[in-house]
């Protein structure tokens, strides 16, 4: 049984890193924040964990799948929210915020063109995580985890460069 | 570890997989020295190592882009692989001396100018524009000043030699030229102002505790105190969300411009009194509906008095909505920084419920009826014992303890959980609220 003691050197070691892991995925830190509870919340119900970290990112990559449908609800509720706050905004943000919101949004874009598992391994990769524990954690071979992590990275580039032409074409 | 068939000294490449493995550093030592080894003597795979480096640093900008905070903020060792040269880590460095072929990689290039070159560009634009936006709003004066404003020098400075002069004044056709640039120019200046009229010195939105300007002469004591009425009410209800205040601070310099400016208000007719009136009437009820993100400052008198994990003092920030339905509400610290904690503020008859959202605890404070600030009692368990208690009233009246409510996703999280940590026995806290300006963070 993992203990609260263990429990508290878990959540020092791995909450920020788990918390950007699932902002990164999700676009949102709340969520990701409530996410990342749940996953330590589970952690202590657990009689042992072999690899903490892989199970940690595992089992909230599994969260965000469960989340996703009622996810795609809420999702479609704050993008009218933020489309009402942005009609009511007689502010104009600086071309610099506005530039970085544009290259945030299409990153977002970009990465979500990914597959779902060539996604999980890039962010679990991005976060740190070893060949070993990304293969661990998404129940890959150890072999494949090199190609799978070379296919992500070419695709979001590939996504990424397509969206940013895009952007430039219709600038133009 | 391998993904694919390579043999240093023979023709039979490497995959791609087994290239960013190598470059992760995810290799056994024999293996990437064997990797290596061919590396060394294959162009072709110097060049897929190359491009394979600039995968992996092109990936990990865009991934950082997906960041709130700024990149500077990533891992040691994400910085280290952002790293040009790649000379430093084991792996790399023997791609690094990878040769030519390397330094005309296309991702190297590409790495480099997708992202920057158009921002480069969009700022180019814009500080353009803005070192000829003064110019042009100068420009209402003096024709003969536009008749200088070159399009195709805008960053110059205006040309005041007599030979400009009479260089401009031997072709009168420029006049008519450079008057409709400035026109478009000034056009185009006006769709990047938003919510002001166009023209120099545009005021900004006053802050909501500063006394409003009133054009009281101009506009009658109806509209003085409409508005009056509008900005007490903000300032009682601790209004100070940025983007609402610089609506309301928007349109009221607009309103407020003629006077700004210096312009001589024209005796209004009753009929447009009563219209204008009617408007900030109409504008007082709407606030009085809909209230905007606004702050409590929750404290509490007991000692070492905490609701979940957070000690008071503590800020809670409504967000936007109905004043009479219940709102989400973030948990800050007193400084603004946020904290894990978020919450439910529902008004219930004269009293306010604010009730815990944190994965783990349960919790609510109510507060009770009061003429200025509020008082009431707030509790907070961890999530297995599942308790929630409700009081209403003045903190010396005693406390009314509902049923314990069942939350299925809590419970269902909580099940078989052994005991928390053992912690300071549940009690009930004495709390006060008031309305605060919201922390900047």
């Amino acid at each position: 049984m993992v203990t609260p003691d263990r429990l508290a050197v878990l959540f020092n070691t791995y909450h920020a890193p788990l918390v950007r892991f699932l902002t990164r995925r999700l676009g949102d830190r709340d969520e990701a924040e409530e996410i990342a509870q749940e996953t330590f919340v589970r952690a202590l119900k657990q009689e042992t964990i072999a690899s903490e970290r892989s199970w940690l990112f595992a089992v909230a990559s599994n969260l965000v799948r469960d989340e996703a449908r009622r996810g795609a609800r809420e999702q479609k509720r704050h993008e009218l929210i933020r489309a009402r706050e942005e009609t009511e905004s007689s502010v104009e943000p600086e071309p610099t915020t506005m530039e970085r919101e544009e290259d945030r949004a299409l990153a977002r874009q970009a990465i979500e063109m990914l597959g779902e598992r060539d996604r999980d391994a890039l962010l679990m990769r991005e976060e740190g995580l070893g060949y070993e524990e990304i293969a661990e954690a998404l129940g890959l071979s150890l072999a494949s985890v090199g190609t799978t992590l070379s296919r992500a990275r070419r695709r979001l580039m590939e996504a990424y460069e397509s969206l940013q032409q895009e952007r430039s074409a219709e600038r133009t | 570890m391998s993904d694919g068939p390579m043999d240093a000294g023979t023709t039979q490449h490497p995959e791609e997989g087994l290239i960013h493995a190598w470059l992760d550093e995810a290799l056994s030592a024999a293996e990437a020295e064997r990797l290596a080894a061919h590396v060394r003597t294959c162009v072709a795979c110097q060049a897929r190592v190359a491009e394979a480096r600039g995968l992996i640093a092109g990936a990990s900008r865009v991934v950082a882009e997906l960041d709130d905070v700024p990149a500077a903020t990533r891992p040691a060792w994400a910085q280290s692989a952002l790293a040009d040269g790649g000379g430093a880590d084991g792996a790399p460095s023997a791609a690094g001396s990878a040769g030519p072929a390397a330094q005309r990689s296309l991702w190297r290039w590409l790495r480099v100018t997708p992202g920057r070159a158009a921002l480069a560009a969009t700022i180019v634009v814009a500080v353009g524009i803005t070192l000829t936006y003064d110019r042009a709003a100068m420009d209402s004066t003096p024709r003969s000043t536009m008749a200088t404003f070159d399009p195709q020098k805008a960053d110059a400075p205006a040309t005041t030699s007599p030979e400009g002069e009479a260089s401009n004044a031997a072709k009168p056709r420029d006049a008519l030229l450079d008057s409709a640039v400035a026109r478009n120019l000034a056009m185009a200046q006006g769709r990047r102002t938003v919510g002001a009229a166009p023209g120099p010195n545009v005021p900004n939105a006053p802050p909501p505790s500063a006394t409003p300007q009133l054009p009281v002469g101009a506009a009658g004591e109806e509209v003085a105190l409409g508005r009056a009425q509008v900005q007490a009410q903000r300032e009682s209800a601790g209004i100070a969300a940025d983007r609402s205040r610089t609506k309301i601070g928007g349109a009221a310099a607009a309103t407020q411009a003629p006077t700004t400016l210096g312009l001589p208000a024209r005796p209004a007719a009753a009929g447009a009194l009563e219209q204008t009136a009617r408007r900030d009437a109409m504008m007082a009820k709407k606030s009085a509906d809909a209230v905007a993100k606004s702050c409590v400052l929750l404290n509490s008198p007991d000692s070492d008095a905490r609701w979940a994990d957070l000690a008071f003092p503590m800020v809670v920030a409504l967000d936007s909505g109905l004043a009479d339905r219940p709102r989400q509400a973030s948990v800050l610290t007193p400084a603004g920084e946020p904290t894990s904690l978020r919450a439910t503020w529902s008004p219930r008859g004269d009293s306010i419920v604010v009730q815990l959202r944190r994965i783990g605890y349960s919790g609510s404070i109510v507060l009770g009826p009061d003429a200025g600030a509020r008082s009431g009692i707030a509790v907070s368990a961890a999530a297995p014992t599942m308790l929630e208690e409700v009081a209403v009233g003045e903190p010396s009246a005693p406390a009314r303890a509902e049923a314990p409510r069942a939350d299925s996703r809590k419970a269902a999280a909580a099940a078989p959980r052994p005991t928390p940590p053992a912690g300071p026995p549940i009690r009930q806290l004495r709390v006060t609220a008031r309305s605060v300006v919201c922390p900047a963070h």
